[in-house]
């Protein structure tokens, strides 16, 4: 194959990577802050940062246009981490990576960093254990670029499959929380809701 | 878990195969990446050269000349000494208490526009970025470095402890070692390249120094005062070199610089400070002639001077 062929495979595959992704990425609104959110569940599950939802009730709209208002459901605040429900089914849930990352993969990253809804930046792995406030706390550094408003969106895979949530910056760079804490979160959501 | 093959898709997805050959040209690059252990702060990164333990890094991290330590890739922490530095290109030279590590794969080939990935060792773990090789230049001569023969530019985020870190190429190989010390654009570090690297750990290796330039004088900077300044025409230098000492049979000595003589520049170069004077001492001035202004008795002048080299 030509190399510029194969330049052009890539490019397709993360436009469309991009594209696919942004129905799954909410925008968050809580007061005066905005942020994201991503759809873990079609029923409307929605994970994002702690920091994103400092009050139980936000509003969340999708990429659709739709407008919907949500409810904390649940909180890590060591992990940073927050579920948030809406009333509203049928959603664009993410695919999630149960494997770990290796430095070195290239993820893309989904947010509103500035307010500029559903902005993308490729990067790859460079970390994924990062000291942080003097303590070990696991986080996966990626050197793509995000910004205020891109807290909660997801740091995905090559596949598009989600490994992190974008938890904070360092030097402008990702920080994310990696997926099996979102997953744990969820699950304590799901167990503990009525039949 | 394959470590090979996280990550992969099915259908030969180019978004994957790419990221699945980066992320493994960066585990194989790992096993010849140390962390460097030689400083009070930040730990910084380094380069298995050769199985029996010599490891490449750069000066500035090695602040200290013994009580060095070094991580292997294994995990290990084992001790090391310093076999030589050269602080005009910010290389050192470590032996660490190790056999059969894995020597890391290098190449002088470095195209511009081409994809690279810093890959370092700044704590237990592997840290990498990844960016493009923006420039590779021409010998310069640095501000605090002296002369070196090139740089690497690459717009790879130079994390904390990245320097002495390799610049690994597509191709897998290491085409640099990157330093924090010269500064490129966006305030990111500088790597020098291979052939450069290859050159000094030569010299270190076999004379644990690499040659540098001699003129036999003591000095301090001294202000420049605005009238001299101005007949000088020295609207940029602020200060000089003043002679405190002048080693008999010295290379200053003969060339005829006298005590209380103020220089002012070297070989067309302003010398403000004796680090700048040092940083134009290089291995390439060794016999040269240069040119030295000085300013005795309030008046400029010129002398010859021939470079000796430091013994």
């Amino acid at each position: 194959m030509r190399g510029h062929q194969r330049f052009g495979d890539f490019d397709r595959e993360a436009v469309e990577l991009a594209s696919r992704l942004a129905a799954s990425v909410v925008e968050i609104r809580a007061g005066s802050g905005v942020g994201a959110g991503t759809i873990w569940e079609s029923d409307g599950l929605i994970v994002t940062n702690d920091h994103v939802v400092p009050s139980g009730q936000v509003e969340v709209s999708l990429s659709d246009g739709r407008t919907a208002t949500g409810h904390v459901v649940a909180r890590d605040q060591h992990n940073d981490l927050a579920v948030v429900s809406v009333n509203l089914a049928g959603l664009p849930a993410v695919n999630v990576r149960r494997d770990p990352v290796r430095p070195g993969e290239l993820v893309m990253s989904i947010g509103h960093p500035f307010g500029v809804r559903h902005s993308v930046a490729l990067g790859i792995v460079s970390t994924t254990t990062v000291t942080v406030d003097r303590f070990q706390r696991l986080l996966i550094r990626a050197d793509v670029s995000i910004g205020p408003g891109s807290s909660g969106g997801p740091l995905v895979d090559a596949v598009g499959r989600v490994v992190g949530i974008n938890s904070m910056m360092g030097g402008g760079l990702a920080l994310a929380v990696p997926t099996f804490l979102a997953e744990g979160l969820i699950q304590a959501v799901v167990a503990r809701a009525p039949a | 878990m394959n470590e090979q093959s996280t990550g992969t898709a099915p259908g030969g997805s180019a978004l994957a195969a790419f990221s699945d050959a980066l992320a493994d040209a960066v585990a194989q690059a790992g096993r010849s990446i140390v962390r460097v252990d030689g400083r009070h702060r930040q730990p910084a990164s380094g380069i298995v050269w050769s199985s029996d333990g010599l490891i490449v890094t750069a000066d500035h991290v090695v602040e200290r000349d013994d009580d060095l330590q070094v991580g292997l890739p294994d995990g290990r922490t084992v001790k090391a000494r310093l076999v030589g530095r050269d602080p005009s290109s910010d290389l050192a030279l470590l032996k660490a208490e190790a056999e059969g590590l894995t020597p890391i794969a290098r190449s002088a080939t470095a195209r511009v526009g081409g994809l690279a990935v810093i890959v370092g060792r700044p704590g237990a773990d592997l840290m990498a970025s990844l960016g493009t090789i923006s420039a590779v230049s021409g010998p310069i001569r640095t501000r605090r470095g002296g002369r070196l023969d090139g740089l690497i530019g690459t717009d790879a985020t130079f994390y904390p402890g990245f320097s002495g870190a390799p610049l690994i190429a597509a191709g897998g190989d290491a085409v640099g070692l990157a330093t924090s010390r010269f500064q490129g654009g966006r305030g990111n570090g500088v790597v020098i390249p291979m052939a450069a690297v290859e050159r000094t750990v030569s010299a270190l290796s076999s004379h644990g120094r690499v040659r540098s330039g001699f003129v036999g004088i003591g000095s301090q900077p001294v202000k420049l005062p605005d009238a001299l300044r101005q007949r000088a025409g020295l609207s940029d230098q602020e200060t000089g070199l003043l002679v405190v000492t002048v080693e008999a049979g010295g290379p200053a000595d003969k060339a005829g610089l006298l005590l209380g003589d103020v220089i002012l520049a070297f070989g067309g170069e302003p010398v403000r400070d004796p680090g700048e004077l040092r940083d134009l001492l290089g291995s390439d001035r060794v016999g040269q002639q240069v040119t030295l202004r000085i300013v005795r008795g309030g008046e400029p002048r010129d002398l010859a001077l021939t470079v000796g080299e430091r013994a």
